[in-house]
C-alpha cells in the first residue's frame, strides 16, 4: 500500500479521477461548490484556453479538408469579402472619426470618471463563431461585479453575467440574453437592443420598440441610454444598418451593426465602479 | 516467489490499471469531443429551453380628423410588462417583486389585485363577508382554513405560510409584495397565459425592466398602439371615447366582424364617434408566431398574419368653427346670467349649438355644454373618471342630440307651414290679434299686447303668440303633426351617434301617456311649441335646413369619409335626400317671415343683426320649464344664411337663458366665422383659430 501512494503513477492516476470528479459536481450550475469550481478554474484557466484553442483549431482543420471545391468557391468569396472589408474598414475609420467626435460632445470621459477600467485578456468563448459568451482572465478578486459593463476603445461588448474568482464570464451584446436600453445619439427616444436569434450569427443585433413618430434611418449612431441601471450613458453600441417597417404594424425594428467586431475580439475592457 | 518475480506482478497492477484510466479517459475524451466539438453548437441551442407560443400584434386604430384635416385623434406608442411564473425560491421571488413594485412606485405607476377586494391593511380588516372561497385559495394546506377566522390570522397566513415574506419587510411591504403575488397565485401565468401586470408604463421603467432582464425573471415588456387625443374638450361629445371591450360588446362585435378579430383585450369605441365609427376605426389584429425563452421573452418571431391599421376617418367638423361656437356659448352664458332682468335667476349654465350645410346635411360644428375632456377615459385614473361621472351638470350628456328641449317660439315657422300647406290661410290672411280672446276653449293673452289684424311676417317677426294659437287651432292639430313628421320631428335622423327621438305633442301622444282625449286648446298651445313637443338641437337644426333649402331633408351626418391605409376612399357619406311635398310659395312666405325676424324694426332679433352685412333668416324662442318663479325660461335661436343663397343653418339652445333673442348672438359670431367677416376689419392670423397639434 505504502509502496502504491509512493508511485507516481498512482498518484497521477488518483489526481486525475479527483479532478474529474470535482468537475462533475461543480458542474452543476448554482450548485454550492463554486468556491472548489473557483479553486479547480485556477489551474484550469490556462488548460482551458489551450484547449479551448486546440478544439477551435481541430474543429477548422476538419473542415478545411471537406471538400476541396467549396475551398475554391470560398477563395473566391474570401477574396470579395477582402474587397468588401477593404471598403468597410475606411467606413469603420469613417466611424471612428464620428466616434471620437460625438464621444467629446457626450463628454464621455467624465462620465467614465466614476468607474475604473480593468483590461482583461479572452481566455475562452463558448462554441460558434462569435464572441458572444466568453471568459477573461480577470475575476472578482480584481473587483469585477456581475452586471460590469465591458467595453473595447470601440464601444460596447456587454456585461459580465458570472464572476469567479480570477475569471469571469461575459455575456455580449449579441446575445439572446442581453438587452441594453439605448437611444440615437442624436434624439432622446429610449429603444432596446437585444441579441436576436437569427442576427446574431452575422454579428449584428435587434433593435425594438421603435414608434412611429421616432426619427431614425440607416446610418445612425446608438448608444446606451444610461437609463437602464447596469450600463452608463454614452457608450457607443453600433450603427443602424436597417430599419424594418412591418407591414400593418405600428412599431419598427432596426438591425444594428455592433461596432464592436464580435469575431476578432481578445482584449476588453471591464469598468469597475469606483467605491 | 522471488523478489524479481513480485517486483514483475506489481509492474503487472499498475499496467492494468494504467490501461484502465487510458481506456476511461479514452472514452471521457471521446465523449468530450463529441459534446465540445462535433454537436457543441447544437447542444449550446438545445441547453437554453424554447417554447412556441402565438401572439396577437394589436392593430392601429383609425386617425380621427376634421374636415380640413386637423387632427382629433391619433395613436402613440406604449410599454405593458406581463409576467409568466418561474421556478426560484419565496424569498428570491417576494424579492424580486418588491423590487418591481419600487420601480413600478418610483415612475408614478400601480397594478391592480384583487387581493384588495378581499383584504386590507391599515387597519387589517376583510373587505367582503363572503371570506370562504378566498381562504380556500390561499391556504397551503386545505386543513389550514378551518384555523383562519379574522382577518388577521389571514394576513398573517398568508405573509409567513401562502408566500413566506422575511420578517424583514414591513408589514406595508409585505401587503405589496402579497398584492402581486396573490395575482399571480390566482392567475397562474404561463407563458400560453402572461399576467398583464402594468399597462402603459412610462420608458424609464420598461428600460430598467428590460436591461435588468437577467435579474427581472418571468418579467417582459411588449408594446401597443394607445389612443391619443388632440383637442379633445373642443369636440367631446362628438368624439367620445374608447375603453376595453366588455364581453357583450366582444361578442356582439367578433360576430359582425369576424374579419376584424377581435380579442377579449381590445379596446374598443365606446361612446360618440369612436363608437359609431367603430367598423371603421378598427384594424385587423395580426397573428405572430413566436419562440420564447423560459422568461416568455421572445428569440425569434414569424408573422402569421401582418395587422391591418384601421382608416382614417374625416369628420364634417370643421375645428375652426367648432372652437367659435363653444367659445362663444360659453361667453354669452357669461353674460346672460350678468344681465338685469327681473325672469333672469343668473343660472344659465349649459346649452347645445349645431351648424349644419344645408346643402348636404353635414354637420360642421357640434357643441355640448358642459363640456368634459375624453382623454381621461383613456388613463386608468378611476377618480377622475368617476369624478366626471358624478358631476353636476351632466357633462357627458351629449345635449345637441340627446337632450330634447321644448322648441317654443322656434316651431311656429313650422306651424306656418302646416297652415299654409293646408290652405288655411295664404300669406296674406289677416287675423286679429287681440292682447286677450278665447281660442279653443280657453282664455289666452298675447305677450305682444293688441296687435290688431296682422298677416304671416308680421306674425313671425314679432312671434305672435295669438296668431299661432288662432292659426293653429285653424289648422288642426293633425296638420301640424304631419308637417312636424316631414320635416323629421320626434323622429331618428339617422345621425351617426346616440341620439334621442323626442316627442311631438299629438292625439296619439296624450292618448297614450296620459289616456286623455285631445281638446282644441290643447292645439293652441302645442302650435306655440310647447305642450309635450320636445326636440333635440340637431333635429330643430335639420328642419330649419329644410326650410332654407326648399323642403330637403337631408341625414345629418358627421362622418365625411374614410380613407384606407393604402389612402383608398372606402367610405363616403351618401348625399341623399328626401323631398317633402311642399309648395315653393309656402316656403317663400315663410322664408320671408323669418328674414323679418331679423330685419323689421319690429323684429324679435333685429337689434342682434341690424348692421350684419347680409340678410340672416332666424326666429327665437324663448320655452317656457314650468319652473319660472325659481328658474330662467330656455332661451333658443333658429337661423339659416344668407337668405338669398342659404349655406348653413344654426340651432343655438341656452339653458336658463331667459330669452331667446339673448342667445342670438352665438349665432352671429358663429356665421361672422364662417362667412369670415371679421377678416375685413381685423388681421387674418389674429382670426385664425390657435389650435394645439
Amino acid at each position: 500500500m505504502r509502496r502504491l501512494l509512493k508511485s507516481k503513477l498512482f498518484i497521477v492516476a488518483l489526481v486525475v479521477v479527483i479532478i474529474l470528479a470535482l468537475a462533475a459536481v461543480s458542474a452543476r450550475e448554482g450548485s454550492g461548490i463554486r468556491v472548489i469550481g473557483n479553486i479547480i478554474s485556477v489551474p484550469i484557466a490556462p488548460l482551458q484556453s489551450v484547449i479551448s484553442f486546440m478544439a477551435e483549431k481541430i474543429g477548422g482543420v476538419f473542415e478545411y479538408f471537406r471538400d476541396v471545391k467549396v475551398t475554391k468557391a470560398e477563395n473566391e468569396e474570401l477574396l470579395r469579402r477582402i474587397t468588401e472589408l477593404e471598403k468597410e474598414n475606411r467606413e469603420l475609420e469613417r466611424l471612428e472619426r464620428e466616434n471620437k467626435e460625438l464621444r467629446d460632445a457626450l463628454n464621455f470621459l467624465d462620465q467614465m470618471e466614476s468607474f475604473e477600467p480593468i483590461g482583461c485578456t479572452i481566455i475562452a468563448k463558448d462554441p460558434g463563431n462569435w464572441f458572444e459568451v466568453f471568459t477573461i482572465n480577470r475575476g472578482s478578486k480584481d473587483g469585477i461585479e456581475i452586471n460590469s459593463p465591458v467595453v473595447t476603445a470601440y464601444g460596447l461588448v456587454g456585461r459580465v453575467s458570472q464572476v469567479d474568482l480570477f475569471t469571469s464570464k461575459v455575456t455580449s451584446i449579441i446575445d439572446m440574453d442581453s438587452t441594453v436600453a439605448a437611444r440615437v445619439s442624436r434624439s432622446r427616444d429610449i429603444l432596446i437592443v437585444r441579441g436576436d436569434a437569427a442576427l446574431r450569427n452575422s454579428g449584428l443585433c435587434r433593435m425594438d420598440y421603435i414608434s412611429p413618430d421616432v426619427d431614425i434611418m440607416p446610418g445612425d449612431i446608438i448608444e446606451t441610454s444610461g437609463l437602464g441601471g447596469i450600463y452608463p450613458k454614452g457608450i457607443i453600441i453600433g450603427q443602424v444598418k436597417d430599419v424594418i417597417r412591418n407591414e400593418g404594424q405600428f412599431d419598427s425594428y432596426a438591425i444594428i451593426a455592433p461596432v464592436v467586431d464580435f469575431k476578432r475580439l481578445e482584449e476588453v475592457i471591464v469598468l469597475k465602479e469606483k467605491p | 516467489m522471488s523478489n524479481e518475480e513480485k517486483k514483475h506482478k506489481g509492474l503487472d497492477r499498475y499496467i492494468v490499471l494504467a490501461v484502465i484510466i487510458l481506456a476511461i479517459s479514452a472514452i471521457i475524451i471521446y465523449n468530450l469531443a463529441t459534446i465540445q466539438l462535433i454537436n457543441g453548437a447544437y447542444y449550446m441551442e438545445q441547453s437554453k429551453s424554447r417554447i412556441s407560443t402565438q401572439g396577437y400584434i394589436y392593430p392601429k386604430r383609425g386617425d380621427i380628423f376634421d374636415r380640413n384635416g386637423i387632427p382629433i385623434a391619433g395613436s402613440r406608442m406604449g410599454y405593458c410588462v406581463q409576467y409568466v411564473d418561474v421556478d426560484m425560491s419565496h424569498e428570491q421571488k417576494n424579492a424580486m417583486f418588491f423590487e418591481f413594485i419600487s420601480l413600478l412606485e418610483k415612475n408614478g405607476k400601480g397594478f391592480k389585485s384583487r387581493l384588495t377586494d378581499y383584504i386590507d391593511i391599515n387597519p387589517v380588516r376583510f373587505k367582503t363577508d363572503n371570506t370562504e372561497n378566498f381562504i380556500k385559495g390561499i391556504v397551503v394546506d386545505k386543513n389550514d382554513a378551518q384555523y383562519l377566522i379574522t382577518a388577521d390570522q389571514v394576513f398573517r397566513y398568508l405573509r409567513e405560510k401562502t408566500f413566506q415574506i422575511d420578517p424583514s419587510y414591513t408589514d406595508e411591504q409585505a401587503f405589496k409584495i402579497m398584492k402581486l403575488r396573490y395575482e399571480v397565485l390566482v392567475n397562474q401565468p404561463s407563458i400560453q397565459n402572461p399576467l398583464i401586470i402594468a399597462d402603459d408604463i412610462p420608458a424609464l421603467a420598461m428600460a430598467e425592466i428590460e436591461e435588468r432582464s437577467s435579474y427581472f425573471r418571468g418579467f417582459s415588456t411588449y408594446v401597443k398602439p394607445y389612443r391619443v387625443y388632440y383637442n379633445p374638450r373642443l369636440v367631446s361629445h362628438v368624439l367620445g371615447y374608447v375603453g376595453y371591450i366588455s364581453e357583450e360588446q366582444y361578442g356582439r362585435l367578433s360576430k359582425e366582424y369576424p374579419d376584424k378579430h377581435y380579442t377579449k383585450s381590445d379596446i374598443v369605441g365606446i361612446m360618440g364617434i369612436e363608437s359609431a365609427a367603430e367598423p371603421l376605426l378598427r384594424g385587423v389584429s395580426g397573428l405572430i408566431s413566436k419562440e420564447v425563452d423560459e422568461n416568455n421573452r421572445t428569440t425569434a418571431f414569424t408573422i402569421e398574419r401582418p395587422p391591418v391599421p384601421g382608416n382614417k376617418v374625416y369628420l364634417t367638423i370643421d375645428l375652426e368653427l367648432q372652437k367659435v361656437a363653444l367659445e362663444s356659448l360659453k361667453r354669452n352664458m357669461e353674460e346672460i346670467r350678468g344681465k338685469e332682468h327681473k325672469k333672469n335667476f343668473g343660472d344659465a349654465d349649459a346649452g347645445a349649438v349645431v351648424v349644419m350645410d344645408v346643402k348636404t346635411g353635414e354637420i360642421l360644428a357640434m357643441v355640448s355644454y358642459p363640456d368634459y375632456d375624453p382623454s381621461v377615459f383613456l388613463s386608468d385614473d378611476n377618480e377622475a373618471k368617476a369624478t366626471i361621472l358624478n358631476q353636476a351638470g351632466n357633462p357627458m350628456w351629449n345635449r345637441a342630440a340627446q337632450e330634447i328641449y321644448a322648441p317654443g317660439s322656434t316651431y311656429k315657422p313650422l306651424v306656418a307651414v302646416a297652415a299654409l300647406e293646408s290652405g288655411t290661410i295664404t300669406p296674406t290672411t289677416l287675423i286679429n290679434c287681440p292682447y286677450r280672446e278665447e281660442v279653443g276653449g280657453l282664455m289666452m293673452t298675447n305677450l305682444e299686447g293688441n296687435q290688431g289684424k296682422i298677416a304671416l311676417t308680421k306674425a313671425l317677426a314679432t312671434s305672435s303668440n295669438m296668431f299661432f294659437y288662432k292659426v293653429g287651432v285653424m289648422t288642426g292639430i293633425d296638420n301640424i303633426v304631419k308637417w312636424g313628421k316631414e320635416f323629421g320631428l320626434a323622429q331618428p335622423t339617422g345621425i351617426e351617434i346616440t341620439e334621442s327621438v323626442g316627442r311631438i305633442a299629438s292625439r296619439e301622444f296624450k292618448k297614450t301617456y296620459f289616456g286623455e282625449d285631445w281638446y282644441p286648446a290643447n292645439t293652441a298651445m302645442a302650435a306655440i311649441g310647447q305642450l309635450y313637443n320636445a326636440f333635440t338641437p340637431v333635429q330643430i337644426t335639420n328642419y330649419i335646413s329644410s326650410i332654407a333649402n326648399g323642403g330637403k331633408r337631408y341625414t345629418p351626418h358627421l362622418i365625411k369619409m374614410a380613407v384606407s391605409p393604402e389612402g383608398e376612399i372606402v367610405y363616403e357619406a351618401p348625399n341623399d335626400y328626401y323631398e317633402m311635398p311642399v309648395k315653393e310659395s309656402t316656403i317663400e312666405a315663410v322664408q320671408a317671415g323669418m328674414v323679418a325676424v331679423t330685419h323689421r324694426n319690429d323684429g324679435t332679433a333685429a337689434n342682434v343683426f341690424r348692421d350684419f352685412p347680409f340678410t340672416v333668416a332666424g326666429k327665437t324662442g324663448t320655452s317656457e320649464t314650468g319652473r319660472e318663479d325659481t328658474e330662467s325660461s330656455n332661451g333658443l335661436f333658429i337661423c339659416y344664411a344668407p337668405y338669398d343663397d342659404p349655406q348653413i343653418a344654426i340651432t343655438v339652445v341656452v339653458e336658463h337663458g331667459v330669452w331667446g333673442s339673448w342667445t342670438a348672438p352665438i349665432a352671429k359670431d358663429i356665421m361672422m366665422a364662417y362667412f369670415r367677416l371679421n377678416e375685413a376689419e381685423e388681421e387674418v392670423s389674429s382670426h385664425t383659430v390657435e389650435i394645439i397639434w
